[in-house]
């Protein structure tokens, strides 16, 4: 047993992506996320760390589950919390990025949470505005917060992360999830495969170190986890050239149901980063089944956001009065 | 928990008749400690710790808070021993086995709190302490709860305690034991119901209570820095009483 108490902190001011943390960074989260879990599980799932800091929620795109995951680990926090979306706001009146960040900033703002449809603007807004940047996606970037959160719950659910082969099937060129994903499961040593419609992979992924293999059953019978990406109808198309027929040709070769789980023969661990098209990644019996985990992601989006928070709060200098 | 500094033994009275009997040498208040006897090495810079409870006395010094805690509680019905993480579950989890050995039987529920969410000085250290477990499965409402740490020191732990323990519910009482009581060194109104043995020091005197299953022995040290090169900050290893 352990009894020390020890003190550790993370090796970045803020969090741009996952490519800037080490393991240990990524041990730490899960750690303090570990004790964030317990604390949402209280009749009271409120502690007082953060009160005396201030967070904006950026939204310049829009979400659902990212938005209120953040607020809800915020406001558990004991953070005061003002929010943010670009529709009707003067964004829309050409004001630039930095201007409404440091306008925002002005009214004492410590830390800043920001969804952005740029690549590469969190980064950006680090550089140029004096808050702590936590990015919560950044186009087809990186989303670290979500890899931190899948891996957190792969494992959870087999009690470790280093050997487990992942399978992350879909739209990997669009995807930011699988981005910070392959990123966050290599560092803790997972191996990851990608499966996916040849337009939808992205050129020199395998540079990165991950196994490609486009056929999903093949692959399937590989994995212990398989991470079925959302098509982002979204962001399909936008050249004018669709990438890939119809959604029910989709479905028929990269998506899962019951039939095809079954076929595997094993009991693969099914995620989903939502929202779920459901009868296009998954059917609704293998997003219900019971060795899916889409729900557990969501519940403990909000420990490890709780936990990246807590960990880049306790980075911030207290200010002399 | 009496927070208005009386105490149910009475301030006056240092030490209960029964740790006086186990006291071996006199307290130190300001001697210098040099030379005296040092029965745990300790890194430079030179530094010398002097027992204040060996072994036996220490298991009795134990069984005793149990009789008082019997004697005020009598079965033990609706009270709920927490021990504060991360040093104090030691004595807790001691004091458990022990009532349970006394009284043959449990009858009451056990907690172990972590308060690092609650401390008053997050983003005042350089680094944020890491949280340890917290397991408390069971509602607060209406029971007796006695607090249990291994050192009170500034009360600041026991303060952040009592905020962290309110989100389990409304207790009907809250008490506080611990293993020693500096109780000089006090920066909150905050004051022990149950002793185990009071110990008068200076600033930078550290007192730490080492356990059989964590750290080899039972035995609570007093260290002092030798004049030349003061610095107490390279204590053993595993050890952390007053932080």
């Amino acid at each position: 047993m352990n009894s020390m108490a020890t003190s550790e902190q993370l090796s970045v001011e803020h969090l741009l992506g996952i490519k800037e943390l080490t393991a240990a960074d990524i041990e730490l989260i899960f750690r303090t996320a570990d004790s964030f879990k317990e604390v949402l599980n209280r009749p009271i799932k409120k502690v007082p760390s953060l009160r005396d800091i201030t967070i904006a929620n950026l939204f310049f795109e829009s979400s659902t589950r990212t938005r209120v995951s953040f607020e809800l680990a915020e406001k558990r926090l004991s953070a005061d919390v003002v929010n943010f979306s670009s529709s009707g706001s003067s964004v829309s009146k050409g004001e630039t990025l930095v201007d409404t960040v440091n306008n925002i900033l002005a009214m004492k703002v410590d830390m800043v949470v920001m969804r952005h449809p740029d690549p590469g603007a969190a980064v950006f807004l680090s550089r140029h505005v004096d808050a702590r940047i936590v990015n919560a996606g950044d186009g087809t970037h990186e989303h670290p917060t979500q890899a931190l959160l899948d891996a957190y719950s792969i494992r959870e659910k087999l009690g470790k992360v280093k050997g487990v082969k992942v399978l992350i099937v879909g739209d990997i060129l669009h995807s930011r999830v699988a981005l910070s994903n392959i990123f966050c499961l290599q560092k803790l040593g997972a191996q990851v495969m990608l499966c996916g419609p040849q337009t939808l992979m992205p050129r020199y992924i395998d540079t990165l170190g991950v196994r490609i293999e486009p056929d999903l059953d093949k692959a399937l019978k590989w994995c212990d986890v398989a991470n079925m990406l959302r098509i982002q109808l979204e962001r399909q198309g936008g050249d004018g050239i669709s990438n890939f027929p119809t959604l029910r040709e989709y479905a028929m070769r990269f998506g899962l149901d019951l039939e095809r789980y079954k076929r595997v023969g094993k009991e693969v661990v099914i995620m989903h980063p939502g929202p779920i098209n459901r009868g296009v990644e998954v059917s609704s019996q293998v997003a219900d089944h019971a060795n899916s985990i889409i729900l557990d992601q969501v519940e403990n989006g909000v420990a490890i956001r709780m936990a990246v928070l807590y960990l880049l709060a306790a980075r911030i200098p207290r200010t002399a009065v | 928990m009496n927070v208005n500094g009386t105490q149910r033994s009475g301030h006056s009275r240092p030490f209960t008749i029964v740790s006086l009997v186990f006291q071996l040498k006199k307290l130190p208040i300001n001697s210098n400690l040099k030379g005296s006897l040092s029965n745990k090495p300790v890194s430079s810079p030179p530094m010398s710790s002097i027992p204040l409870l060996t072994s036996k006395a220490f298991g009795l010094t134990v069984e005793r808070l149990c009789y008082q805690l019997i004697e005020d509680h009598g079965d033990l019905a609706g009270v709920a021993l927490i021990g504060l993480q991360p040093r104090g579950i030691l004595l807790a989890r001691r004091l458990r086995t022990e009532l349970e050995r006394i009284t043959g039987k449990a009858l009451f529920d056990y907690g172990e709190l972590d308060i690092t969410f609650h401390r008053d000085d997050f983003r005042h250290r350089a680094t944020p302490l890491q949280p340890s477990a917290t397991q408390l499965d069971f509602m607060l409402d209406g029971s007796k709860v006695v607090l249990v740490d291994d050192v009170l020191f500034t009360g600041r732990t026991i303060r952040a305690g009592l905020d962290a323990m309110l989100a389990f519910g409304r207790p009907a009482s809250v008490q506080l034991l611990v293993l020693i009581d500096r109780r000089f060194s006090r920066e909150l109104p905050i004051q022990p119901d149950y002793v185990g043995k009071w110990v008068d020091s200076i600033g930078d005197q550290r007192v730490t209570v080492e356990w059989k299953e964590a750290d080899g022995a039972d035995q609570v040290l007093l260290h002092t820095a030798n004049d030349e090169g003061r610095d107490t900050s390279t204590l053993a290893q595993g050890i952390s009483a007053d932080r």
